[in-house]
C-alpha cells in the first residue's frame, strides 16, 4: 500500500508498485507514558549502556534497538538513571538544546515552556518547542548561546507557579488548548460525522477566537478554561515539582554532537511545535528580514 | 455573524475596523472609498443595532462609498441605502484601474484590483514561523488583503515575478514569499 496524501482526515493510498524506504508507522496515541513506566525506560536505558547486558532472552525490544543505542553512545552519551543528557546541536535550523528527563510528553511540555521562559529572561529571543515522551527540544536561531545559558538552576522550584502561569501566557500552548474549549463550548462547529471538517479549518477558526478574545476581551471565561487547562495537564503541579527537584539533584550530562542523535531526531522531525517569545512581532519581523539576507552557514 | 447566533464574540471587533477605517478615510482626505466586496459576511447578522452602528458611522464621513458586491454580499437591500452605498454589480473603471471582487481574467490594458481571497503568507526563517495578511500583486492584478482583523485567509498561488508585500505592525515589506509547498 503506497500513501498518497492526507486531505480532511482521509487518507488516500493505492497499491503500491515497487520497493519504497518510506515506511509508515504509527506514532502511538497522545498519551503520555505513567510515572513508573518513565522509571523503567531510564533504568532499561541504564541497563543498556553495556553490550554485554542485552540478551535476546529478556525479550526482542533491546536487541531490535542495539544499532540505535550504539549510535546513541557513539555520538552524545547514554544516560544513566542519576543522569540526565543535554544536547546543544547547530544546524541549518538554528541552534537546538535537547534534555532528556524521560517523565512523558506532557511534563515535557511545561517543563520546555518553562526553560524556555527562563533562558529568554537572560537572552531575549523566539524559541520553538517540541516535546516527545523522552524529552524536549528549543530551538532558537543561529548563535543563541544555549551553552553558556544553562544551567540546572533552570528548574529551580522557586517562583515555579508564577512562572508556569507566565509561560502559559507567553507560549502558544493555551492556544493549542484553546481548540478543545472551542469545541466542546460549541464556538466552533466541527461537523456531522460522516461530512468531516478538517482539523486545519477547526483549528484555525479556533485560533481567529482565540486572538479576538485575548485582544478584546482578555477575561473571557473560555480563555481563562484553557490556560487553565494547560496549567493543571502540562504543569501538572505535583509531577512536574517532583521532575524539576530529581533535576536538581541528579548529574547534567551535556555533549555537542555534530548532527542529530537517535534520541534527538524524533524531535527535529515532529515539528507539531509551539513558540514562546520574548520579542515583539516587530522584532520577529526585523530578525528574519536579516536571515533571509544572510546565507545559511 | 457570531453575533446572530447569540456567541459572545466582542462587539468591539467591528468598532475597532470602523475606527480605524475612518482614520485611514480622513488621514488620507479620500473622496471615495471603493469596497471589493465581503463587505457583509452574512446577512443574519445584520442586527437592526449593528445596521444603525454602520450608518451613524457612515453619517460621520463625507467620502463616497462605492461597493462591488462578493459573493457574500449579493444581496444588498439590507444595508446598501441605510449605509449610503452606491452598489456596482459590474467592475469599476477608474483609470488605469478596474475593481472586482473576485479575481478574474482582466481586461486588456488595465489593472485589475481585486478582494475574495484574502491573502496572507506564511514567512518563514530558520528557527522561526510567522503567518501575517498581506498584498499579492501579478502582472496584471492585485489581491488586497482583508481589511478587517481576524478573517482569517488563505495562501495564494505564487508564480514566478509575483511579489507578495506583507503587513507588519508598523510598516509593509515585501518578502521572498513562494506558493505553498504541496504535501
Amino acid at each position: 500500500m503506497e500513501f498518497v496524501r492526507l486531505h480532511d482526515l482521509v487518507a488516500y493510498v493505492r497499491p503500491a508498485r515497487g520497493k519504497t524506504n518510506l515506511t509508515p508507522h504509527w506514532a502511538g496515541t497522545r498519551l503520555p507514558i505513567s510515572e513508573s513506566l518513565a522509571e523503567a525506560v531510564r533504568a532499561t536505558l541504564e541497563r543498556a549502556r553495556d553490550p554485554a547486558n542485552v540478551h535476546p532472552a529478556d525479550g526482542p525490544e533491546l536487541p531490535a534497538v542495539a544499532a540505535l543505542v550504539r549510535a546513541q553512545a557513539a555520538l552524545s552519551h547514554i544516560p544513566a538513571g542519576d543522569e540526565v543528557l543535554v544536547e546543544i546541536l547547530d544546524s541549518r535550523e538554528g541552534s537546538h538544546i535537547f534534555i532528556f528527563p524521560f517523565e512523558g510528553r506532557l511534563v515535557h511540555g511545561g517543563l520546555a515552556a518553562l526553560a524556555a521562559l527562563r533562558l529568554g529572561r537572560m537572552r531575549k529571543t523566539t524559541f520553538t518547542i517540541t516535546a516527545n515522551d523522552y524529552g524536549f527540544e528549543l530551538l532558537a536561531e543561529h548563535g543563541y548561546p544555549f551553552g553558556e545559558l544553562y544551567n540546572q538552576s533552570l528548574f529551580d522550584l522557586d517562583n515555579l507557579a508564577a512562572d508556569a502561569e507566565a509561560s502559559v501566557n507567553l507560549s502558544e500552548l493555551a492556544k493549542l488548548q484553546f481548540r478543545e474549549v472551542a469545541r466542546v463550548s460549541g464556538l466552533v462547529f466541527q461537523s456531522y460525522p460522516g461530512s468531516p471538517k478538517s482539523a486545519r479549518q477547526v483549528s484555525a477558526s479556533s485560533s481567529l477566537i482565540f486572538e479576538v478574545f485575548e485582544q478584546f476581551d482578555p477575561g473571557n471565561l473560555l480563555l481563562q478554561q484553557a490556560r487553565r487547562e494547560v496549567l493543571e495537564r502540562q504543569f501538572e503541579r505535583s509531577r512536574l515539582a517532583r521532575t524539576m527537584a530529581r533535576l536538581l539533584q541528579v548529574q547534567h550530562v551535556i555533549t555537542r554532537p555534530d548532527r542529530p542523535t537517535p534520541l534527538g531526531f524524533p524531535l527535529m522531525a515532529d515539528r507539531f511545535s509551539a513558540t514562546l517569545s520574548h520579542e515583539s512581532l516587530a522584532e520577529r519581523i526585523d530578525k528574519m528580514q536579516r536571515s533571509w539576507e544572510e546565507p545559511s552557514p | 455573524m457570531f453575533g446572530a447566533v447569540g456567541i459572545g464574540i466582542p462587539g468591539h471587533v467591528l468598532d475597532e475596523t470602523l475606527g480605524r477605517l475612518a482614520r485611514c478615510v480622513r488621514d488620507l482626505g479620500a473622496a471615495r472609498v471603493i469596497v471589493t466586496g465581503d463587505l457583509v459576511h452574512a446577512k443574519p447578522g445584520l442586527t437592526p443595532a449593528i445596521l444603525e452602528r454602520v450608518a451613524a458611522w457612515r453619517r460621520e464621513l463625507d467620502a463616497e462609498f462605492w461597493l462591488t458586491p462578493g459573493n457574500h454580499d449579493r444581496d444588498t437591500n439590507g444595508f446598501a441605502q441605510a449605509w449610503g452605498l452606491r452598489v456596482c454589480p459590474e467592475a469599476i473603471q477608474e483609470g488605469p484601474f478596474r475593481f472586482t471582487h473576485k479575481p478574474d481574467a482582466g481586461h486588456a490594458g488595465l489593472f485589475t484590483w481585486c478582494g475574495h481571497l484574502h491573502p496572507v503568507v506564511r514567512l518563514e526563517s530558520p528557527s522561526d514561523v510567522l503567518r501575517l495578511p498581506c498584498f499579492h500583486i501579478t502582472d496584471r492584478l492585485g489581491i488586497l488583503p482583508a481589511f478587517s482583523l481576524f478573517t482569517g485567509g488563505s495562501r495564494t498561488e505564487v508564480s514566478p515575478g509575483d511579489s507578495v508585500w506583507a503587513i507588519g505592525p508598523e510598516r509593509v515589506f515585501k518578502t521572498p514569499a513562494r506558493s505553498p509547498v504541496r504535501r
